[in-house]
């Protein structure tokens, strides 16, 4: 008799198997696509946001990093919004006057406001945001305007990594980046992105004209600002090569206080754009949007499945060693006979699918053009990353059950966290 | 709507032809090696049951003096690795698949034929085992079952004298039935240890306890015997209080 255990193993399988397909036949069949159209030859004049919050510490490299960019200096307008700092932020940003950025300055009200503020003064046909403590690679900015040529296209994403890791919750996170990188790719080839990343996405400034800027009552005004997009019927583009480099968030606090915003924030404005989940809005609508909801459920399911599992046998086998008095000298040895090598359907399943995910982070590492040794990483990813997303994502949605708010605060750089008020 | 985000059916429908494919291939190929275990399992058994035969031949041929020349402790071991696996087979495709209960069958029947054998040497020979009878059943009708086999693993692991023949209550064979009503089994976990019943769980200490007072009777009863004096060879054999099932 079938168990619900295996109902539940054998389904997240099928799910998994047939995304991983989807989307790799997708990518194969764009291959032409992989390389970026070239940047038009009369350069537009681009602005790129740098809003700063408690970041006296990060802010310079960032808007070194600009002003490394591969363009001209007099197409490039580099505004920096001190969103009411309490740290040297504001007196950092205002080094960079002499080199041409402007420097603007507001109460604390969020990421959302600094924006707008600044979409205000922006002159360039083309805007852009950089966090302040991310840096952006010289090439990245031509690699991107290339996609504009096409008019329907409102944004172009670009490939978000992680500096390099210093600790273990940073190094779970490497191939979580990566992963984005190939996904956004594929929902690129989908016309299905449904997060602009902060760092680095390129917007036509017009988008903002006529639909308004950021939403600041959410969180995730990134990921407001693309489902506004998608409902609009606007194209969002990727560049997997223009690289942007993200500090990635270093303790598991950190982590969690920003996953937390950013799940939350999802269902937040999933729940505000709703009507996407329509034919109308094509493969977002039909397949993108619910498989995002399958894959959380999916993920939630099998990990508290695991977590029972592994407490059941563990709890009986203390038993058992509690009745033996815990004397294991003739009860421990290795099974070294191939026979208990579970060959089961699911192991052949999960030996196709650990084949495809590598292929995956192949042709990641070779559309973003990554230099990087991962193996580690990957390792550290595939035995901890699947609990803590189930994890992130029954917290977030007990938030949102909750009703709490969630809103940005600004305290000193290393305790800058998302506070949630109930 | 942008070409892009055009759904392309003919897509959604290759892929779900190759999933599909890609998963029955997957399924069949774990039903392929657990046939193949199976196969195993019931090759082990068949070779076990040549071993026993043969071993009672042997005791047959040896009639002046076969305790020397018999050694029942690698048939033991047999038994016991091909237990592991039909238990591993059991958990791995679930207690009600037929091949799994049909080897269990067939397994229960060695198992008694060993247990004969040990009785028969038990007797006659001054090397005296103990036989310990395990009846259970499954997790849903006997709760402490699981630990019962536990406790027993580690008496036979450390008492190698000590020789534990386990039976899944609800097996259907005539042989296993006469066991059960001879020794009025009628719950799990029970245990017969030498020929006294016990209807409960039984903990490490009482397992052990009950073990010694069972060697304790038999090298009484050892002590106490009749010595005849064989007329074959004019060798001497011992006999002793025989408890006939």
């Amino acid at each position: 008799m079938i168990t619900f255990g295996e109902i539940l193993l054998y389904s997240v399988s099928y799910f998994g198997l047939f995304t991983s397909v989807f989307f790799l036949w997708t990518m194969l069949e764009n291959k032409r696509q992989w390389k970026n159209p070239s940047a038009p030859k009369v350069l537009p004049k681009v602005t790129v946001i740098v809003p700063a919050c408690n970041e006296e510490k990060t802010l310079a490299k960032t808007v070194r990093s600009l002003l490394s960019l591969n363009y001209p200096r007099n197409k490039l307008e580099i505004i920096i919004v001190d969103d009411g700092s309490v740290d040297n932020t504001l007196k950092a940003a205002k080094a960079f006057q002499k080199q041409g950025a402007i420097v603007l300055t507001k109460p604390n009200g969020g990421k959302g406001t600094a924006l707008n503020l600044a979409l205000k003064r922006a002159s360039g046909e083309f805007v852009g945001c950089l966090d302040a403590d991310s840096v952006v690679e010289p090439g990245a900015l031509r690699k991107m305007l290339g996609y504009f040529a096409d008019k329907n296209v409102a944004a172009v994403t670009p490939s978000l990594k992680c500096t390099k890791p210093r600790t273990v919750w940073q190094a779970i996170q490497v191939i979580e980046f990566l992963l984005g990188v190939y996904l956004r790719k594929v929902f690129a080839f989908l016309g299905a992105i449904h997060v602009t990343p902060g760092p680095f996405t390129i917007f036509r400034k017009s988008f903002f004209d006529k639909h308004g800027g950021y939403d600041t009552k959410t969180v995730t005004e990134d990921i407001e600002i693309s489902l506004r997009m998608q409902a609009n019927h606007c194209v969002i583009e990727n560049a997997a090569d223009a690289n942007v480099y993200a500090i990635p968030k270093p303790t598991f606090a950190t982590l969690y206080h920003q996953r937390i915003r950013w799940y939350r924030g999802f269902l937040d404005n999933v729940q505000k754009y709703k009507f996407l989940f329509s034919r109308k809005y094509g493969n977002l609508g039909v397949f993108i949007l619910p498989s995002a909801f399958i894959s959380v459920f999916f993920a939630i399911s099998v990990v508290i499945y695991v977590l029972y599992r592994f407490v059941d046998v563990n709890v009986q086998r203390f038993i058992n060693l509690y009745n033996v008095n815990f004397d294991v000298r003739k009860l421990i040895y290795l099974r070294t006979d191939p026979f208990y090598i579970d060959a089961n359907g699911l192991m052949f399943i999960g030996i196709v699918a650990l084949f495809l995910s590598i292929i995956i982070i192949y042709l990641t590492k070779i559309i973003s053009n990554e230099q990087e040794h991962i193996k580690w990483y990957y390792v550290l990813f595939m035995l901890f990353y699947l609990p803590l997303f189930a994890f992130w994502w029954v917290v977030a949605i007990f938030y949102k059950a909750r009703k709490g708010e969630i809103i940005w605060t600004g305290r000193k750089r290393d305790e800058k966290e998302e506070k949630y008020l109930f | 709507m942008d070409k892009r985000q055009h759904v392309n059916k003919t897509q959604y429908i290759a892929v779900f032809a190759i999933t599909t494919l890609v998963f029955v291939a997957g399924i069949l190929l774990g039903n392929f090696f657990a046939g193949k275990k199976l196969s195993h399992i019931d090759r082990l058994g068949r070779e076990v049951k040549t071993d026993t035969a043969a071993i009672e031949i042997e005791y047959d041929i040896l009639a002046s003096d076969p305790c020397k020349a018999v050694n029942t402790t690698p048939l033991a071991n047999d038994l016991y690795a091909l237990a592991e696996k039909l238990d591993y087979m059991e958990n791995a495709l679930g207690e009600d698949n037929q091949d799994v209960r049909d080897l269990k069958n067939y397994y229960s029947i060695l198992e008694l034929r060993n247990w004969l054998l040990l009785k028969k040497t038990n007797y006659e020979c001054s090397d005296k085992k103990t036989l310990i009878l395990y009846f259970y059943s499954g997790k849903d009708s006997c709760k402490t079952c699981e630990e019962q086999g536990f406790i027993l693993t580690w008496v036979r692991k450390n008492y190698p004298n000590v020789y534990v023949y386990s039976f899944d209550y609800n097996i259907e064979n005539a042989a296993v039935k006469t066991i059960k009503d001879l020794y009025g089994i009628t719950t799990t976990p029970s245990l017969v240890i030498g020929d006294l019943t016990f209807d409960r769980f039984m903990s490490k200490n009482e397992i052990v306890d009950a073990v010694a007072d069972v060697e304790r009777d038999a090298q009484r009863k050892s002590a106490g015997k009749t010595n005849e004096t064989s007329a074959v060879n004019g060798e001497t054999r011992e006999t002793g209080y025989y408890t006939a099932p």
